[in-house]
């Protein structure tokens, strides 16, 4: 019986370590993001999606694959506060590019569904834009 | 009694990849067959199921939805051409396969044809293989 249990504890041990790597998730901006950004509880706010990538450097990433197909650019993670910058040329409406910029701070760091939210700027249009990094399995 | 205790160890080791094991009647609906086209946001090359997941826009509401897709273990699917780098970050990919019983916007993936290079790459689908 003792042995049993000792065996119990040793595999038990043994499977301990499995949650903390889970956790080990290296640079916290990297991954996929899904959100939306416009007039606060409006209908009319539009889908976003920031996919993130750290090459050892710097931030670099993709903004909306299906629609605008945007590199990020001046990708930026401030660890002082978790404040993050980035910027984009999305399309607009009237066929070009417009540049816009993001400014905003991380939470719920501890977690793989991690918030990003803060300002967004597109021209002259200044709003607010959220993400929730999916999630890992 | 050492063997029964050896052999309790090693159920409890496995206990997670079995768990994340299933039929695919369990999950999928085969009347529900589903065709997307989208961009690849994120893949997991993992037992037991390689999964990915694909950024669409619905026709009908003009948003975007995110669409997960489960394929075969990573060894099944390698049988069939596929690679780690077989499908990036961004690119565009045609999926055939059947929808979740629960309708979400999740799927057991039959086949992904690779819109870059024109390629068609079976998935390992489980379906028709497990209950």
């Amino acid at each position: 019986m003792l042995r049993t249990v000792f065996c119990l504890c040793v595999a038990m041990t043994s499977m301990a370590p499995v949650t903390p790597l889970h956790a080990q998730e290296g640079h916290p901006l990297v991954g996929s993001w899904h959100g939306d950004w416009g007039p606060a509880e409006s209908l009319d706010r539009k889908d976003l999606t920031v996919i993130m990538d750290w090459d050892g450097t710097s931030v670099t990433g993709l903004v909306n694959p299906v629609t605008d197909r945007a590199g990020l650019e001046n990708a930026r993670l401030d660890s002082s506060d978790w404040t993050v910058h980035f910027e984009v040329d999305l399309r607009s409406e009237s066929g070009g590019t417009i540049r816009c910029v993001a400014d905003g701070r991380l939470d719920r760091l501890g977690s793989d569904r991690r918030t990003l939210e803060g300002t967004w700027v597109c021209g002259d249009l200044r709003a607010a834009f959220r993400l929730t990094r999916d999630r890992d399995y | 009694m050492r063997y029964r205790s050896l052999a309790l160890s090693v159920l409890l080791l496995s206990a997670g990849p079995a768990a994340a094991h299933h039929s695919f009647s369990a999950q999928y609906d085969a009347d529900q067959p589903v065709g997307l086209t989208g961009a690849v946001t994120k893949v997991e090359w993992n037992n037991p199921h390689v999964y990915f997941y694909i950024d669409v826009l619905n026709e009908e509401t003009g948003r975007i939805e995110s669409w997960a897709w489960e394929m075969g273990a990573p060894a099944v699917i390698q049988r069939s051409g596929w690679t780690r780098n077989s499908m990036k970050i961004g690119d565009l990919v045609t999926v055939e396969g059947s929808r979740a019983k629960n309708g979400d916007t999740h799927g057991n993936a039959r086949s992904v044809i690779l819109v870059r290079t024109g390629e068609r790459l079976g998935a390992g689908s489980s379906q028709g293989v497990t209950p």
